[in-house]
Protein backbone atom coordinates (compact mmCIF):
# COMPACT_ATOMS: atom_id res chain seq x y z
CA UNK A 1 0.00 0.00 0.00
CA UNK A 2 1.26 3.43 -0.90
CA UNK A 3 -1.15 6.18 0.15
CA UNK A 4 -1.36 9.81 -0.97
CA UNK A 5 -1.84 12.10 2.03
CA UNK A 6 -3.10 15.66 1.92
CA UNK A 7 -1.77 18.30 4.32
CA UNK A 8 -3.11 21.76 5.14
CA UNK A 9 -6.71 21.14 4.13
CA UNK A 10 -7.99 23.71 6.65
CA UNK A 11 -5.80 26.45 5.19
CA UNK A 12 -6.66 25.60 1.59
CA UNK A 13 -10.37 25.77 2.37
CA UNK A 14 -10.11 28.87 4.57
CA UNK A 15 -8.12 30.66 1.86
CA UNK A 16 -10.66 29.74 -0.79
CA UNK A 17 -13.42 31.04 1.48
CA UNK A 18 -11.62 34.37 1.86
CA UNK A 19 -11.07 34.66 -1.91
CA UNK A 20 -14.68 33.71 -2.64
CA UNK A 21 -15.99 36.32 -0.22
CA UNK A 22 -13.62 39.25 -0.69
CA UNK A 23 -12.86 38.92 -4.40
CA UNK A 24 -15.97 37.44 -5.95
CA UNK A 25 -18.84 38.34 -3.65
CA UNK A 26 -17.91 41.68 -2.13
CA UNK A 27 -15.39 42.83 -4.77
CA UNK A 28 -13.41 44.29 -1.91
CA UNK A 29 -10.14 43.52 -3.67
CA UNK A 30 -9.17 42.38 -7.20
CA UNK A 31 -7.70 38.90 -7.51
CA UNK A 32 -4.34 39.89 -9.07
CA UNK A 33 -3.86 42.54 -6.38
CA UNK A 34 -4.77 40.10 -3.61
CA UNK A 35 -2.38 37.49 -5.00
CA UNK A 36 0.40 40.08 -5.11
CA UNK A 37 -0.26 41.17 -1.53
CA UNK A 38 -0.05 37.60 -0.25
CA UNK A 39 3.01 36.76 -2.38
CA UNK A 40 4.69 39.76 -0.80
CA UNK A 41 3.87 38.36 2.67
CA UNK A 42 1.25 41.07 3.40
CA UNK A 43 3.90 43.80 3.40
CA UNK A 44 2.14 47.14 3.85
CA UNK A 45 -1.21 45.38 4.20
CA UNK A 46 -1.14 44.27 7.79
CA UNK A 47 -4.59 45.81 8.52
CA UNK A 48 -6.14 43.70 5.75
CA UNK A 49 -4.48 40.56 7.12
CA UNK A 50 -5.76 41.27 10.61
CA UNK A 51 -9.21 42.09 9.32
CA UNK A 52 -9.33 38.71 7.59
CA UNK A 53 -8.17 36.92 10.73
CA UNK A 54 -10.80 38.52 12.93
CA UNK A 55 -13.70 38.72 10.52
CA UNK A 56 -13.97 35.19 9.19
CA UNK A 57 -15.29 32.18 11.03
CA UNK A 58 -12.98 29.50 9.70
CA UNK A 59 -13.09 25.71 9.79
CA UNK A 60 -13.42 24.49 13.39
CA UNK A 61 -16.18 26.85 14.54
CA UNK A 62 -19.18 24.80 13.42
CA UNK A 63 -19.84 27.50 10.85
CA UNK A 64 -21.73 26.07 7.89
CA UNK A 65 -20.14 28.25 5.19
CA UNK A 66 -16.59 27.50 6.31
CA UNK A 67 -17.29 23.82 6.81
CA UNK A 68 -18.97 23.52 3.42
CA UNK A 69 -15.79 24.83 1.81
CA UNK A 70 -13.68 22.23 3.64
CA UNK A 71 -16.11 19.53 2.58
CA UNK A 72 -15.83 20.68 -1.03
CA UNK A 73 -12.03 20.53 -0.97
CA UNK A 74 -12.21 17.18 0.83
CA UNK A 75 -14.65 15.75 -1.71
CA UNK A 76 -12.60 16.98 -4.67
CA UNK A 77 -9.40 15.54 -3.24
CA UNK A 78 -10.84 12.16 -2.34
CA UNK A 79 -12.57 11.90 -5.72
CA UNK A 80 -9.31 12.60 -7.53
CA UNK A 81 -7.37 10.19 -5.35
CA UNK A 82 -9.96 7.47 -5.92
CA UNK A 83 -9.44 7.63 -9.67
CA UNK A 84 -6.23 5.65 -9.24
CA UNK A 85 -7.19 2.87 -6.85
CA UNK A 86 -4.09 0.82 -7.56
CA UNK A 87 -0.79 1.36 -9.23
CA UNK A 88 1.46 -1.58 -10.18
CA UNK A 89 -0.69 -3.79 -7.97
CA UNK A 90 -0.17 -1.49 -4.96
CA UNK A 91 -3.25 -0.01 -3.25
CA UNK A 92 -3.50 3.79 -3.02
CA UNK A 93 -6.13 4.74 -0.41
CA UNK A 94 -6.49 8.48 0.26
CA UNK A 95 -5.61 9.96 3.63
CA UNK A 96 -5.26 13.36 5.28
CA UNK A 97 -2.32 14.09 7.54
CA UNK A 98 0.81 16.14 7.87
CA UNK A 99 2.91 13.79 10.03
CA UNK A 100 4.72 16.71 11.58
CA UNK A 101 5.91 17.93 8.17
CA UNK A 102 4.04 21.20 8.70
CA UNK A 103 7.31 22.25 10.30
CA UNK A 104 9.53 21.77 7.26
CA UNK A 105 6.79 23.15 5.00
CA UNK A 106 6.79 26.31 7.10
CA UNK A 107 10.49 27.03 6.50
CA UNK A 108 10.78 30.69 5.46
CA UNK A 109 13.01 29.79 2.51
CA UNK A 110 10.81 26.86 1.48
CA UNK A 111 8.32 26.70 -1.36
CA UNK A 112 5.25 27.59 0.70
CA UNK A 113 4.46 31.28 0.84
CA UNK A 114 2.03 33.25 2.99
CA UNK A 115 -1.60 32.15 2.68
CA UNK A 116 -4.80 34.03 1.88
CA UNK A 117 -6.39 33.16 5.22
CA UNK A 118 -4.04 35.59 6.93
CA UNK A 119 -0.94 33.51 7.65
CA UNK A 120 2.53 34.87 7.21
CA UNK A 121 5.37 33.20 5.42
CA UNK A 122 6.95 30.87 7.98
CA UNK A 123 3.82 30.30 10.07
CA UNK A 124 3.10 26.70 10.92
CA UNK A 125 -0.27 25.87 9.38
CA UNK A 126 -2.94 23.33 10.29
CA UNK A 127 -1.81 19.89 11.36
CA UNK A 128 -3.58 16.87 9.86
CA UNK A 129 -7.33 17.51 9.60
CA UNK A 130 -7.32 20.04 12.48
CA UNK A 131 -8.39 23.66 12.33
CA UNK A 132 -5.66 26.17 11.55
CA UNK A 133 -3.85 27.19 14.76
CA UNK A 134 -5.70 29.88 16.70
CA UNK A 135 -8.77 30.03 14.47
CA UNK A 136 -11.16 27.81 16.41
CA UNK A 137 -12.83 29.90 19.08
CA UNK A 138 -16.12 28.18 19.81
CA UNK A 139 -14.82 25.33 21.93
CA UNK A 140 -14.32 21.58 21.55
CA UNK A 141 -17.88 20.68 20.58
CA UNK A 142 -17.72 23.11 17.64
CA UNK A 143 -14.43 21.61 16.43
CA UNK A 144 -15.89 18.12 16.57
CA UNK A 145 -19.02 19.23 14.73
CA UNK A 146 -16.98 20.87 11.98
CA UNK A 147 -14.79 17.80 11.53
CA UNK A 148 -17.74 15.41 11.53
CA UNK A 149 -19.38 17.19 8.60
CA UNK A 150 -16.85 15.41 6.35
CA UNK A 151 -17.72 12.01 4.89
CA UNK A 152 -14.90 9.78 6.04
CA UNK A 153 -16.02 6.77 4.05
CA UNK A 154 -14.24 8.57 1.20
CA UNK A 155 -10.95 8.70 3.05
CA UNK A 156 -9.96 5.13 3.93
CA UNK A 157 -6.40 5.89 5.02
CA UNK A 158 -7.56 8.05 7.94
CA UNK A 159 -7.94 11.73 8.72
CA UNK A 160 -7.14 12.66 12.28
CA UNK A 161 -7.58 15.91 14.14
CA UNK A 162 -6.29 17.11 17.47
CA UNK A 163 -8.46 18.41 20.25
CA UNK A 164 -6.58 20.18 22.96
CA UNK A 165 -8.37 20.32 26.26
CA UNK A 166 -7.32 22.17 29.35
CA UNK A 167 -6.92 19.97 32.45
CA UNK A 168 -9.58 22.01 34.32
CA UNK A 169 -12.19 20.91 31.82
CA UNK A 170 -11.77 17.23 32.52
CA UNK A 171 -10.99 17.49 36.21
CA UNK A 172 -13.01 15.39 38.64
CA UNK A 173 -16.11 13.32 38.05
CA UNK A 174 -17.89 16.04 36.07
CA UNK A 175 -14.83 16.23 33.87
CA UNK A 176 -14.86 12.53 33.11
CA UNK A 177 -18.55 12.80 32.29
CA UNK A 178 -17.82 15.68 29.93
CA UNK A 179 -15.02 13.77 28.21
CA UNK A 180 -17.27 10.74 27.75
CA UNK A 181 -20.01 12.97 26.35
CA UNK A 182 -17.53 14.49 23.88
CA UNK A 183 -16.52 11.05 22.66
CA UNK A 184 -20.12 9.86 22.40
CA UNK A 185 -21.04 12.93 20.37
CA UNK A 186 -18.01 12.35 18.14
CA UNK A 187 -18.93 8.73 17.45
CA UNK A 188 -22.63 9.47 16.93
CA UNK A 189 -21.73 11.96 14.22
CA UNK A 190 -19.57 9.51 12.30
CA UNK A 191 -16.19 10.78 13.46
CA UNK A 192 -13.16 8.76 12.43
CA UNK A 193 -10.06 9.62 14.43
CA UNK A 194 -9.90 12.10 17.29
CA UNK A 195 -6.70 12.75 19.14
CA UNK A 196 -7.26 14.34 22.54
CA UNK A 197 -4.49 16.24 24.31
CA UNK A 198 -5.16 17.18 27.90
CA UNK A 199 -2.47 19.72 28.36
CA UNK A 200 -1.87 23.04 29.97
CA UNK A 201 0.10 25.29 27.63
CA UNK A 202 1.41 27.24 30.63
CA UNK A 203 3.06 24.04 31.79
CA UNK A 204 4.58 23.41 28.38
CA UNK A 205 5.95 26.95 28.24
CA UNK A 206 7.45 26.37 31.67
CA UNK A 207 8.91 23.07 30.46
CA UNK A 208 10.47 24.87 27.53
CA UNK A 209 12.16 27.35 29.87
CA UNK A 210 13.11 24.85 32.55
CA UNK A 211 13.63 21.49 30.87
CA UNK A 212 15.36 20.13 33.97
CA UNK A 213 12.05 20.30 35.86
CA UNK A 214 10.27 18.06 33.35
CA UNK A 215 12.77 15.41 32.23
CA UNK A 216 10.08 12.80 31.62
CA UNK A 217 7.25 14.87 30.19
CA UNK A 218 6.12 12.86 27.19
CA UNK A 219 4.21 14.36 24.30
CA UNK A 220 2.09 12.05 22.23
CA UNK A 221 0.55 13.05 18.96
CA UNK A 222 -1.59 10.18 17.67
CA UNK A 223 1.03 7.46 17.08
CA UNK A 224 3.90 9.86 17.54
CA UNK A 225 5.58 10.09 20.92
CA UNK A 226 8.55 12.04 22.21
CA UNK A 227 10.00 13.46 25.37
CA UNK A 228 9.26 17.18 25.33
CA UNK A 229 12.69 18.13 26.64
CA UNK A 230 14.39 16.41 23.70
CA UNK A 231 12.51 18.34 21.01
CA UNK A 232 14.10 21.35 19.42
CA UNK A 233 12.54 24.74 20.04
CA UNK A 234 10.56 24.88 16.81
CA UNK A 235 8.92 21.55 17.54
CA UNK A 236 8.21 22.57 21.10
CA UNK A 237 6.59 25.76 19.84
CA UNK A 238 4.42 23.77 17.48
CA UNK A 239 3.22 21.54 20.29
CA UNK A 240 2.41 24.62 22.38
CA UNK A 241 0.75 26.49 19.53
CA UNK A 242 -1.68 23.78 18.51
CA UNK A 243 -4.92 25.42 19.43
CA UNK A 244 -5.64 25.06 23.05
CA UNK A 245 -9.26 24.59 23.94
CA UNK A 246 -9.60 26.34 27.21
CA UNK A 247 -12.93 26.02 28.89
CA UNK A 248 -13.26 28.06 32.00
CA UNK A 249 -14.14 25.96 35.01
CA UNK B 1 -41.38 35.61 19.90
CA UNK B 2 -39.56 37.34 22.72
CA UNK B 3 -36.06 38.73 22.29
CA UNK B 4 -33.42 38.04 24.88
CA UNK B 5 -30.71 40.45 25.83
CA UNK B 6 -27.52 38.47 26.27
CA UNK B 7 -23.81 38.76 26.83
CA UNK B 8 -22.92 35.54 25.08
CA UNK B 9 -23.81 31.96 24.37
CA UNK B 10 -21.12 29.65 25.67
CA UNK B 11 -20.93 26.14 24.34
CA UNK B 12 -19.39 23.25 26.18
CA UNK B 13 -19.71 24.54 29.67
CA UNK B 14 -18.97 21.76 32.14
CA UNK B 15 -19.47 23.30 35.58
CA UNK B 16 -22.97 24.77 35.31
CA UNK B 17 -25.10 21.71 35.94
CA UNK B 18 -24.53 18.09 34.94
CA UNK B 19 -22.82 17.11 31.68
CA UNK B 20 -21.87 19.26 28.71
CA UNK B 21 -24.16 22.27 28.53
CA UNK B 22 -24.75 25.33 26.41
CA UNK B 23 -25.13 28.36 28.64
CA UNK B 24 -27.00 31.51 27.64
CA UNK B 25 -25.49 34.37 29.64
CA UNK B 26 -28.27 36.92 30.04
CA UNK B 27 -27.39 40.56 30.56
CA UNK B 28 -28.86 42.51 33.45
CA UNK B 29 -28.85 41.65 37.15
CA UNK B 30 -30.71 43.26 40.09
CA UNK B 31 -27.73 42.70 42.38
CA UNK B 32 -24.30 44.27 42.26
CA UNK B 33 -22.11 41.93 44.28
CA UNK B 34 -18.77 43.49 45.08
CA UNK B 35 -17.00 40.26 44.08
CA UNK B 36 -18.87 39.83 40.77
CA UNK B 37 -16.59 38.11 38.24
CA UNK B 38 -18.81 38.79 35.22
CA UNK B 39 -19.34 42.55 35.60
CA UNK B 40 -20.41 42.81 31.95
CA UNK B 41 -23.56 40.93 32.97
CA UNK B 42 -24.78 43.48 35.52
CA UNK B 43 -25.85 46.43 33.41
CA UNK B 44 -28.77 45.95 31.03
CA UNK B 45 -27.45 48.37 28.42
CA UNK B 46 -24.98 47.79 25.62
CA UNK B 47 -21.46 48.42 26.80
CA UNK B 48 -18.17 48.85 25.03
CA UNK B 49 -15.12 46.85 25.92
CA UNK B 50 -11.61 48.03 25.05
CA UNK B 51 -8.63 45.69 25.15
CA UNK B 52 -5.76 47.99 25.91
CA UNK B 53 -3.02 45.42 25.39
CA UNK B 54 -4.17 44.51 21.90
CA UNK B 55 -4.62 48.12 20.72
CA UNK B 56 -1.75 49.44 18.61
CA UNK B 57 -3.02 53.05 18.72
CA UNK B 58 -3.26 52.98 14.92
CA UNK B 59 -5.98 55.66 15.00
CA UNK B 60 -8.41 53.99 12.62
CA UNK B 61 -11.22 54.31 15.19
CA UNK B 62 -10.59 58.00 15.72
CA UNK B 63 -10.65 58.65 11.96
CA UNK B 64 -13.93 56.81 11.55
CA UNK B 65 -15.77 58.24 14.54
CA UNK B 66 -18.45 60.67 13.37
CA UNK B 67 -18.95 61.98 16.90
CA UNK B 68 -15.29 62.76 17.53
CA UNK B 69 -15.50 60.75 20.72
CA UNK B 70 -12.05 59.21 20.30
CA UNK B 71 -8.69 60.90 20.47
CA UNK B 72 -5.35 59.21 20.00
CA UNK B 73 -2.19 60.49 21.56
CA UNK B 74 0.25 58.77 19.20
CA UNK B 75 2.33 56.14 20.90
CA UNK B 76 0.79 56.93 24.23
CA UNK B 77 -2.92 56.64 24.90
CA UNK B 78 -6.40 56.42 23.50
CA UNK B 79 -8.91 58.78 25.07
CA UNK B 80 -12.55 57.97 24.74
CA UNK B 81 -15.50 60.13 25.73
CA UNK B 82 -18.35 57.79 26.45
CA UNK B 83 -20.95 60.58 26.61
CA UNK B 84 -20.32 61.54 22.97
CA UNK B 85 -20.53 57.95 21.70
CA UNK B 86 -23.80 56.91 20.02
CA UNK B 87 -22.84 53.22 19.75
CA UNK B 88 -22.88 53.24 15.94
CA UNK B 89 -20.33 50.42 16.01
CA UNK B 90 -18.14 51.69 13.15
CA UNK B 91 -14.98 51.64 15.25
CA UNK B 92 -15.71 48.10 16.41
CA UNK B 93 -16.33 46.68 12.93
CA UNK B 94 -13.24 48.31 11.49
CA UNK B 95 -10.69 47.87 14.25
CA UNK B 96 -7.97 45.78 12.56
CA UNK B 97 -6.81 44.41 15.90
CA UNK B 98 -10.15 43.42 17.38
CA UNK B 99 -9.34 45.60 20.38
CA UNK B 100 -12.93 46.85 20.63
CA UNK B 101 -16.01 44.86 21.32
CA UNK B 102 -19.67 45.52 21.84
CA UNK B 103 -20.89 43.73 24.94
CA UNK B 104 -24.52 42.72 24.77
CA UNK B 105 -26.76 41.73 21.90
CA UNK B 106 -30.34 40.78 21.24
CA UNK B 107 -31.13 37.24 20.28
CA UNK B 108 -34.44 35.64 19.39
CA UNK B 109 -35.68 32.45 20.98
CA UNK B 110 -35.33 30.62 17.68
CA UNK B 111 -31.74 31.81 17.10
CA UNK B 112 -30.74 30.84 20.63
CA UNK B 113 -32.44 27.51 20.16
CA UNK B 114 -30.64 26.88 16.87
CA UNK B 115 -27.30 27.53 18.55
CA UNK B 116 -28.24 25.17 21.37
CA UNK B 117 -29.33 22.37 19.09
CA UNK B 118 -25.94 22.38 17.40
CA UNK B 119 -24.56 20.58 20.43
CA UNK B 120 -27.57 18.42 21.17
CA UNK B 121 -25.60 15.33 20.24
CA UNK B 122 -23.28 15.99 23.19
CA UNK B 123 -25.80 16.62 25.88
CA UNK B 124 -28.53 15.16 27.63
CA UNK B 125 -28.86 18.82 28.72
CA UNK B 126 -28.66 22.67 28.50
CA UNK B 127 -29.40 25.96 30.40
CA UNK B 128 -29.24 29.84 31.14
CA UNK B 129 -28.20 33.21 33.21
CA UNK B 130 -30.32 35.85 35.24
CA UNK B 131 -33.67 34.76 33.94
CA UNK B 132 -36.21 36.58 36.10
CA UNK B 133 -35.45 39.98 34.52
CA UNK B 134 -36.05 38.52 31.07
CA UNK B 135 -38.88 36.33 32.08
CA UNK B 136 -40.70 36.16 28.73
CA UNK B 137 -37.59 35.21 26.74
CA UNK B 138 -36.38 32.73 29.34
CA UNK B 139 -39.77 31.09 29.58
CA UNK B 140 -40.10 30.58 25.83
CA UNK B 141 -36.54 29.29 25.59
CA UNK B 142 -37.06 26.77 28.37
CA UNK B 143 -40.29 25.55 26.79
CA UNK B 144 -38.63 25.19 23.39
CA UNK B 145 -35.68 23.32 24.90
CA UNK B 146 -38.04 20.94 26.65
CA UNK B 147 -39.85 20.29 23.39
CA UNK B 148 -36.50 19.03 22.09
CA UNK B 149 -36.01 16.90 25.21
CA UNK B 150 -33.11 19.01 26.38
CA UNK B 151 -32.38 18.98 30.09
CA UNK B 152 -32.81 22.54 31.40
CA UNK B 153 -31.27 24.58 34.22
CA UNK B 154 -31.56 28.16 35.28
CA UNK B 155 -29.08 29.87 37.53
CA UNK B 156 -30.58 32.74 39.49
CA UNK B 157 -29.68 35.24 42.18
CA UNK B 158 -33.20 34.71 43.49
CA UNK B 159 -34.16 38.36 43.68
CA UNK B 160 -37.44 39.24 41.99
CA UNK B 161 -41.11 38.41 41.65
CA UNK B 162 -42.09 35.16 43.31
CA UNK B 163 -44.68 34.21 40.70
CA UNK B 164 -42.22 34.66 37.86
CA UNK B 165 -39.69 32.49 39.67
CA UNK B 166 -42.22 29.76 40.25
CA UNK B 167 -43.29 29.68 36.61
CA UNK B 168 -39.66 29.54 35.45
CA UNK B 169 -38.83 26.81 37.96
CA UNK B 170 -41.82 24.83 36.73
CA UNK B 171 -40.08 24.54 33.34
CA UNK B 172 -36.68 23.47 34.65
CA UNK B 173 -35.08 20.21 35.67
CA UNK B 174 -32.69 21.91 38.05
CA UNK B 175 -32.62 25.39 39.58
CA UNK B 176 -29.14 26.59 40.49
CA UNK B 177 -29.94 29.06 43.24
CA UNK B 178 -27.32 31.46 44.58
CA UNK B 179 -27.03 31.74 48.33
CA UNK B 180 -24.37 34.36 48.85
CA UNK B 181 -24.68 35.44 52.48
CA UNK B 182 -26.92 34.30 55.32
CA UNK B 183 -26.88 37.55 57.27
CA UNK B 184 -29.41 39.98 55.66
CA UNK B 185 -27.52 43.12 56.67
CA UNK B 186 -24.19 41.90 55.32
CA UNK B 187 -26.02 40.66 52.22
CA UNK B 188 -27.29 44.17 51.59
CA UNK B 189 -23.85 45.63 52.12
CA UNK B 190 -22.15 43.32 49.64
CA UNK B 191 -24.77 42.84 46.96
CA UNK B 192 -26.97 45.92 47.23
CA UNK B 193 -30.08 44.05 48.40
CA UNK B 194 -30.94 42.05 51.51
CA UNK B 195 -31.71 38.36 51.34
CA UNK B 196 -35.22 38.31 52.82
CA UNK B 197 -37.02 38.21 49.48
CA UNK B 198 -34.41 35.78 48.15
CA UNK B 199 -35.07 33.39 51.04
CA UNK B 200 -38.80 33.66 50.46
CA UNK B 201 -38.40 32.88 46.75
CA UNK B 202 -36.16 29.92 47.52
CA UNK B 203 -38.84 28.41 49.73
CA UNK B 204 -41.51 29.04 47.11
CA UNK B 205 -39.45 27.29 44.43
CA UNK B 206 -38.88 24.39 46.80
CA UNK B 207 -42.62 23.83 46.85
CA UNK B 208 -42.59 23.52 43.06
CA UNK B 209 -41.06 20.07 43.27
CA UNK B 210 -37.95 20.93 41.26
CA UNK B 211 -34.38 19.93 42.15
CA UNK B 212 -32.40 22.74 43.74
CA UNK B 213 -28.64 23.20 43.85
CA UNK B 214 -27.40 25.90 46.21
CA UNK B 215 -24.53 27.85 44.66
CA UNK B 216 -22.45 29.58 47.31
CA UNK B 217 -19.52 31.78 46.31
CA UNK B 218 -17.05 31.76 49.17
CA UNK B 219 -15.20 35.05 49.30
CA UNK B 220 -12.11 35.14 51.54
CA UNK B 221 -12.44 37.75 54.28
CA UNK B 222 -16.14 38.33 53.62
CA UNK B 223 -18.40 35.32 53.89
CA UNK B 224 -16.01 32.52 54.80
CA UNK B 225 -17.32 32.77 58.34
CA UNK B 226 -18.62 29.96 60.49
CA UNK B 227 -22.04 31.64 60.86
CA UNK B 228 -22.54 31.79 57.10
CA UNK B 229 -21.44 28.18 56.54
CA UNK B 230 -23.88 27.14 59.29
CA UNK B 231 -26.47 29.36 57.61
CA UNK B 232 -26.00 27.48 54.32
CA UNK B 233 -26.45 24.17 56.12
CA UNK B 234 -29.55 25.45 57.95
CA UNK B 235 -31.29 26.64 54.80
CA UNK B 236 -30.37 23.46 52.93
CA UNK B 237 -31.96 21.46 55.75
CA UNK B 238 -35.18 23.44 55.49
CA UNK B 239 -35.54 22.59 51.81
CA UNK B 240 -37.16 19.38 50.62
CA UNK B 241 -35.48 19.38 47.19
CA UNK B 242 -31.96 20.62 47.78
CA UNK B 243 -29.82 18.00 46.01
CA UNK B 244 -26.39 19.57 46.21
CA UNK B 245 -24.50 22.50 47.69
CA UNK B 246 -21.71 23.95 45.59
CA UNK B 247 -19.13 25.94 47.50
CA UNK B 248 -17.47 28.00 44.82
CA UNK B 249 -13.96 29.27 45.34
CA UNK B 250 -13.32 32.90 44.63
CA UNK B 251 -10.95 33.72 41.81
CA UNK B 252 -9.64 37.15 40.82
CA UNK B 253 -9.94 36.71 37.02
CA UNK B 254 -12.97 39.00 36.95
CA UNK B 255 -10.85 41.98 37.88
CA UNK B 256 -9.32 42.07 34.42
CA UNK B 257 -12.83 42.63 33.07
CA UNK B 258 -13.60 45.75 35.11
CA UNK B 259 -10.73 47.65 33.57
CA UNK B 260 -11.86 46.98 30.03
CA UNK B 261 -15.47 48.14 30.33
CA UNK B 262 -15.80 51.68 29.05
Amino acid sequence: MLAPHFGGIANVANSLLVIKTLVYEERYVELPEFIAIVRDDWKGHEPLRRLIRRRFAFYGNDDDAADAMVARVFDDYTRMAAQVKKRNGVLRPAGISTFGREIEWAAPNGPRKATHDGHHLGDVLATNCSPSPGTDTKGPTAVINSYCKLDFTKCPNMATFELKIHPDTVRGEEGVEALAALMRGFVRQGGMFMHIDVVDSAMLIDAQRNPEKYPNLAVRVAGWSARFATLDKQWQNMVIARTQQYVKA
Amino acid sequence: MALGYIVDIQRMSVRDGPGIRTVIFLKGCPLSCIWCHNPEGIDNHIELAYYKDICTLCGMCADLCGQKAIEIEPGNARNFQRNKCVLCGKCIENCPNAALEKVGRFVSVSDAMREMLRDKVFYEESGGGEPELQHEFSMQLLREARKHHIHTCIETCGYGDVNLFCSLAGNCDIVLFDWKESNPILHKGWTGVDNILIRKNLRAIDEKDVDIVLRCPIIPGLNNRKEHICGIAAIANELAHCKEIHLMTYHPYGQSKYARLL
